[in-house]
């Protein structure tokens, strides 16, 4: 597992290195005293887990965690006890530490960190709402489970709590996030195109410099998902 | 469909809880209990329980007691007006949402979500 160390403090960042060091195949790739830092760093690569401070100077590690977008485990490590209940609103926060720290809770919590990235890799093969085959996903629309084939759906749009899953005849509106649905995917022929979209890129009509047509839908890219979009299309 | 147990000693609550889980979870109620330690000896018994929605302060048994004695292993949603609890919740790997009642639909679904 490779981790990256959020604290601005010297002395909690060396703590929590040598709780590490008592860790099989637990990587620290960086460390970081600013949380700007560790964000700028994660736009280029991705991590498992994250140690992060809350209170830090500027950037809370509540507004870093808000702006994340990758789809790491993070262990808060903190001395003030009273935000776990904040904490359980994020998702992607798996562990509370409140310090000192002994080794042996250290060890539980690595323990649960290392189920959950298991767990999310499996959910990323298929994963229990999608068929043994793995050619389709189910959406639960109005307590009903809907089945969609991956080659109907033309793109997925996020809209605040919920995600329109384009389809061509449908659009159906689902309450779950772009990263969650992204995880059932299979990245073959899903592609995210910006932070609100993702698209079938099977479908594509035409690209433009900042938009690609999909039946009568112009769908954006961002500059900085094109790369990747233009790197997987057979260009002559 | 998943299959829920819901443990609550409050009547309000736990028509809310049971009405989220059936209208918007899909979920399967199996059962619901007033009292942790019945609730306790049926999901032990029973394998088939996904997700067990607990109350923390019940009449004869603590939630976090009911976690110790826990010797199955569902998905759990602790519900409970306590907001001062998070921090040991985070001592159990079983619990995977702490919600604060009143319920609310949107943070419901969340939870479900990550069951």
């Amino acid at each position: 597992m490779n981790c990256i160390i959020v604290d601005d403090q010297d002395s909690a960042r060396l703590v929590v290195r040598q709780l590490c060091e008592g860790i099989p195949d637990l990587d620290i790739i960086e460390e970081f005293s600013s949380a700007i830092e560790a964000i700028k760093f994660l736009n280029q690569q991705n991590v498992d887990v994250i140690f992060l401070d809350i209170h830090m100077p500027g950037f809370s590690g509540f507004d870093f965690v808000q702006t994340l977008k990758t789809p790491a485990q993070i262990v808060l490590i903190t001395a003030d006890k009273d935000l776990a209940i904040e904490a359980y609103e994020y998702e992607s926060i798996s562990d509370y530490l409140v310090k000192p720290i002994t080794q042996e809770r250290f060890n539980k919590s690595m323990n649960k960190v290392k189920n959950n990235l298991r767990r999310t890799s499996v959910m990323h093969q298929g994963g229990p709402l999608s068929d043994p085959i793995g050619n389709d996903l189910y959406i639960n629309i109005d307590r009903r489970l809907t089945k969609l084939k991956f080659d109907d759906i033309l793109f997925i749009k996020a809209k605040g709590d919920y995600i329109d899953v384009k389809t061509h005849k449908e659009m159906y509106v689902v309450h779950s996030t772009l990263k969650k649905i992204k995880d059932k995917l299979p990245d073959n022929i899903f592609l995210q195109t910006h932070r609100s979209y993702i698209i079938n890129f099977t479908k594509i009509i035409d690209i433009e410099d900042n938009s690609v047509l999909i039946e009568k839908n112009v769908i954006p890219i961002s500059r900085s998902n094109r790369p990747e979009l233009i790197r997987r299309l057979n260009l002559l | 469909m998943k299959n829920c147990v819901i443990v609550e000693d409050e009547q309000t609550a736990l028509e809310v809880a049971k009405h989220l889980a059936v209208k918007y979870g899909a979920l399967n109620i199996l059962a619901t209990f007033d009292k942790a330690e019945e609730a306790l000896a049926y999901v032990n018994k029973n394998g088939k329980v996904d997700i067990v929605f607990l109350d923390i302060h019940l009449p004869d048994m603590s939630g976090f007691s009911f976690l110790e004695n826990l010797t199955s292993t569902p998905k759990v949603v602790l519900v409970t007006a306590d907001k001062n609890l998070a921090l040991t919740a985070y001592n159990f790997d079983l619990v995977v949402d702490y919600l604060v009642k009143p319920l609310q639909k949107d943070r419901f679904m969340e939870a479900i979500n990550q069951c």
